[in-house]
């Protein structure tokens, strides 16, 4: 890839100018930017690297606009942005975390909410839409559900999003940090080529290596968030290179040229190892399908898909093996079979056994160490247990070893990124164990810290024990993995030194590790689609188009909870059952639902209906001479029968009528209706949306905190009160930190201003209209309500 | 006290989380206790509106409750409640009562003793629903009395001391630093 020159003097005014800025977050004593004097002019690229807590992020979001308008912070110095960027969607804003900046369901929608943002006429948005796809270099139907995406194409989507309201300025912050090797090398190829076209573009990153080729210009920020040294990109690297090497910016061992060779070769030969296996897997294959639709698979014919294959490896102490492949090639699934999380589908995995004076033999660590903290201090989580004031002396020294002095009274979630990884490893050192497993474990670090990390687990290595970790990182299977493992959909496809992977392009390339290939294969493979979520996202088509699937949804709210008031009004059972009867009726010839389907959805809430009636049997008011029986310590009336049967109906129709309205709506149109027909200010309608689509999100954080317990050994004596509160907190934080990156994402689209206020300064990408339909439906379940009370007796 | 588009997401993600839990908490319900007796049955029901604590525990804004609980309701609804489209209509009336409560402090007391009161108003909210809706206008005078009170002290343990232990343990975390709770008392913007 060649440098393209910037037309840096064809603008004699800068876009966005800054002057003697400095910026504090609320509640911080030191400023995270210090005095930052800096411009950008049209058609420039910079690249802004340094390490990291170093305030990076902070300049890009003011360059962005978005401090301190949407992140609260003061600021003192000068910001000045060209009339140009000043117009909504002027600023694209490529976020970090591909989870947290979405906040529709589907592709298009999620195109089209920043389309919307800035009053793009409907007629224009899918081409716009089309276009913004093609330029992202995502191919893909704008139906499908965007968190069903892998990482690197929700990057793409998110790239897209941007694009599509033609923005003047384009920020990347850090677009690749949980993307494998090869996403990463085709988000730098689309970035590379905006800058080509001529667009202006500030880049942050981590992994910065791969794109000094493709950005002319380089700002570097030092810890103080002080702006170190700026100029073309070159000439600052040949200058600052020393103290780069110094600060952790470049990993140690690299040459000036970057050159890998050098890695190998500083290697010593081959690891010597004990020959009798620690960990076993033999003939392992895993499906996330369970067994009852696996057997109906089968049965079919088909075989369900499966996340692993076949997969056979003996680990023995003395190895520190790497497991290497694309995203969602089954690297986590085998580290958790191995740590014996969960159970292999076929095969069979041979864990040690119960060693004296180890609480677990295999020690894990989870991707996000927010996961494995149990305590609310530093110190008790080292120790495993409360200790009060005086901290004993082996948490001491852990503290010391792992550089977090002064932290001991600390909440573990609040420590920077590398803190809590730095005390995550701690605490899974603590105790001696035979193996250590761990998903990730460098993600998100600077190089300091991951050679702080990996310095630790080489020792562990030395001592005969045995590493095994999962990594996109390919300089640290050079560096230190005495062994790699490459998986590709679910099989091993090379089992070896890392001396003998590194010629062999053909599996790196298939594998997905090579970087700077520029590669265009859109092979992407979707995640595992969570199960909770699409039960309320996700609608039968059948149902759509079925006559009460295409009524306007806030209408239909409307009727039906007027037709659940009304049928509070029942007073005996004929009356109940002639309600009940009425959703019934409509959910097999208003929407299409089969009468087996019919039954299948009502039947779990028949034991709620018998329940019903048995609390009111038991327990009605009966008058002085009504008849009543006694059964146990229970007085029976024939009255409080009657009422528990009504009761019961009425809830029949309560819940017909919510299954009629779940399986026709879709809660996207939901959410419009309510803005369009019901004028709900879009910040309250859309902001409802993109929290109820961070929800899918839960299960899966769920499931990894039950497993991180359940490691952590028994020697946990708290109250079970206290645990759930526990357990509650790293959900909590993790929601309210994707909560807050996801409104800051919905303003950087132009969220902001009218067009979150009021519903007539934004426009639609498809219509929720209200017909003459939705009042005849409404006068049709509210007459037929209303008779029924009136003529049956 | 303008709602911020932050404070609307973080009440979402918050609320749906609740609405889930709801839904547990119903399966939960019908099987242990409402067969023994609707007094101790009436225990339960505090949880119901621990999103119309834990909400503007947080946020602090006027309608915090109400939103919060409407929404988690909604969902608790659409993702299967035995209880229909009720847990959302509901969800609106035990929302209501907390609001009532807060609104009460003028939206700015938000200690202990506030919190158990305004949660605690939540059970009238839920008293007056389920009396027209499920049958408690069927019971004998003492019974509803009982569920009355037993429902308003399950709202202010349940919703309210719960609330305010995880709002505090979370707020130690760090991550709420933009939320009105980090704010110094009187300041409340």
């Amino acid at each position: 890839m060649s440098v393209t020159e910037t037309t840096q003097l064809a603008a004699p005014e800068p876009w966005v100018e800054v002057c003697q800025l400095t910026v504090t977050y609320p509640g911080q004593d030191t400023p995270a930017l210090r005095n930052i004097d800096f411009s950008l002019f049209e058609g420039e690229a910079v690249l802004v690297i340094g390490p990291s807590g170093s305030g990076k992020s902070t300049l890009a979001m003011v360059l962005a606009g978005l401090i301190p308008e949407s992140v609260e912070a003061t600021i003192t110095g000068q910001i000045r942005h060209a009339p140009i960027l000043q117009q909504p969607g002027a600023i694209g804003y490529v976020f970090q975390d591909p989870e947290a900046q979405f906040c529709q369901l589907t592709v298009g929608q999620e195109i089209a909410f920043g389309l919307e943002n800035i009053g793009c006429q409907p007629s224009e948005m899918p081409t716009r839409i089309k276009n913004a796809l093609d330029t992202a270099g995502l191919a893909i139907d704008t139906q499908a559900p965007n968190y069903a995406l892998s990482g690197g194409m929700k990057q793409k989507l998110a790239l897209a999003a941007d694009l599509a309201m033609d923005p003047k300025f384009l920020i990347f912050d850090e677009p690749t940090a949980n993307l494998d090797p090869e996403a990463t090398s085709q988000v730098f190829a689309e970035i590379g080529r905006l800058i080509r076209s001529g667009r202006t573009v500030l880049i942050i990153e981590h992994k910065f290596e791969a794109l000094l080729d493709i950005v002319p210009h380089l700002v570097i920020i030092d810890r103080l968030g002080q702006i170190r040294d700026t100029g073309p990109t070159r000439d600052v690297i040949r200058r600052e290179w020393d103290w780069m090497m110094a600060e952790g910016l470049i990993p140690e061992g690299l040459s000036t040229g970057f050159g890998r060779e050098n890695l190998i070769r500083q290697r010593g030969a081959g690891a010597v190892h004990s020959e009798k296996p620690i960990l076993q897997a033999k003939d392992v294959s895993y499906t996330y399908v369970s067994k009852r639709l696996e057997k109906r698979l089968k049965k079919q014919g088909r075989s369900p898909s499966y996340a692993l294959r076949r997969v056979s490896l003996d680990i023995c102490g003395g190895e520190l093996v790497a497991i290497v492949g694309p995203n969602g090639s089954g690297k986590s699934t085998l580290l958790n079979l191995l740590a014996g999380l969960s159970k292999p589908t076929q095969g069979v995995i041979t864990l040690p056994p119960a060693q004296p004076g180890m609480i677990v033999p295999v020690a894990f660590g989870f991707q996000n160490p927010e996961h494995q903290f149990i305590f609310e201090r530093v110190a008790d989580e080292l120790a495993n247990r409360f200790v009060d004031l005086d901290i004993p002396d082996d948490v001491q020294s852990l503290l010391q070893d792992f550089a977090l002095q002064g932290q001991a009274e600390q909440s573990p979630f609040a420590l920077s990124q590398g803190q809590k990884r730095r005390l995550s490893v701690a605490v899974m050192m603590r105790d001696p164990h035979l193996a250590y497993l761990l998903d990730e474990p460098t993600f998100g670090q600077d190089a300091r810290t991951e050679q702080y990390i990996m310095t630790r687990l080489a020792a562990l290595k030395e001592q005969g024990k045995a590493v095994v970790l999962t990594t996109h990182d390919m300089d640290l299977v050079w560096r230190y993995a005495t062994r790699v493992v490459v998986l590709v959909s679910g099989q091993v496809i090379f089992d070896g030194p890392p001396q003998d992977l590194f010629y062999r392009t053909d599996i790196m390339s298939q594998a997905h590790l090579l970087v700077a290939s520029d590669s265009t294969n859109p092979d992407d493979e979707g995640i595992e689609t969570p199960k909770l979520g699409h039960r309320f996202i996700e609608v039968d088509r059948r149902q759509a188009q079925s006559p009460i699937g295409r009524l306007n949804p806030g209408w239909k709210l409307v009727t039906t909870i007027l037709a659940m008031g009304i049928a509070m009004f029942a007073r005996n059972i004929n009356q109940g059952i002639a309600l009940g009867l009425i959703p019934l009726v409509l959910l097999w010839a208003g929407a299409w639902l089969t009468p087996w389907q019919i039954i299948k959805r009502m039947s779990p809430f028949v034991i709620f209906f018998a329940l019903y009636t048995w609390t009111l049997t038991a327990y009605s008011r009966v008058g002085p001479h009504t008849p009543t029986f006694w059964f146990l310590w229970y007085r029976l009336s024939w009255v409080g029968l009657d009422n528990g049967l009504v009761l019961a109906f009425r809830m029949l129709a309560s819940v017909a009528f919510g299954i009629l309205y779940v399986s026709t709506t879709d809660v996207t149109q939901l959410v419009v209706s309510l803005t369009q027909n019901f004028r709900v200010p879009p910040r309250f309608s859309y902001g409802t949306l993109a929290g109820i689509r961070v929800f899918p999100l839960f299960e899966e954080e769920w499931r990894k905190i039950r497993q991180a317990r359940a490691l952590r050994g028994k020697d946990i004596r708290r109250s079970r009160v206290t645990r759930i509160v526990t357990y509650a907190l790293p959900l909590m934080t993790q929601a309210i930190r994707i909560g807050e990156r996801v409104a800051v994402a919905m303003e950087s689209r132009g969220f902001k201003g009218l067009a979150a206020e009021s519903a007539g300064a934004r426009t639609y990408y498809f219509d929720t209209p209200v017909t003459v339909w939705d009042f005849v439906y409404l006068a049709f379940v509210v007459i037929l309500s209303l008779g029924i009370l009136i003529w049956i007796r | 006290m303008q709602w911020k588009l932050r404070d609307i997401v973080v009440t979402a993600v918050l609320a749906t989380a609740c609405g889930a839990i709801y839904l547990g908490w119903d399966l939960l319900y019908k099987f242990v206790p409402s067969s023994i007796n609707p007094v101790v049955a009436a225990g339960f029901n505090g949880l119901w509106w621990i999103a119309a604590g834990i909400v503007p525990y947080i946020i602090r804004r006027p309608g915090a409750a109400v939103l919060a609980e409407s929404i988690g309701g909604f969902v608790e609804f659409a993702l299967g409640s035995p209880y229909g489209i009720q847990a959302f209509t509901i969800g609106i009336a035990q929302g209501l009562g907390v609001e009532l409560g807060f609104m009460m402090g003028g939206y700015k007391k938000y200690n202990l003793a506030w919190m158990l009161f305004a949660t605690g108003l939540g059970g009238i909210g839920n008293y007056i629903y389920s009396y027209f809706y499920y049958g408690v206008n069927e019971y004998t005078v003492l019974t509803q009395i009982g569920y009355l009170v037993v429902t308003m002290l399950s709202g202010a343990i349940l919703s309210g001391l719960l609330s305010k232990w995880v709002g505090d343990a979370v707020k130690r975390t760090g991550v709420l630093r933009n939320f009105a709770i980090s704010r110094p008392i009187g300041k409340a913007s």
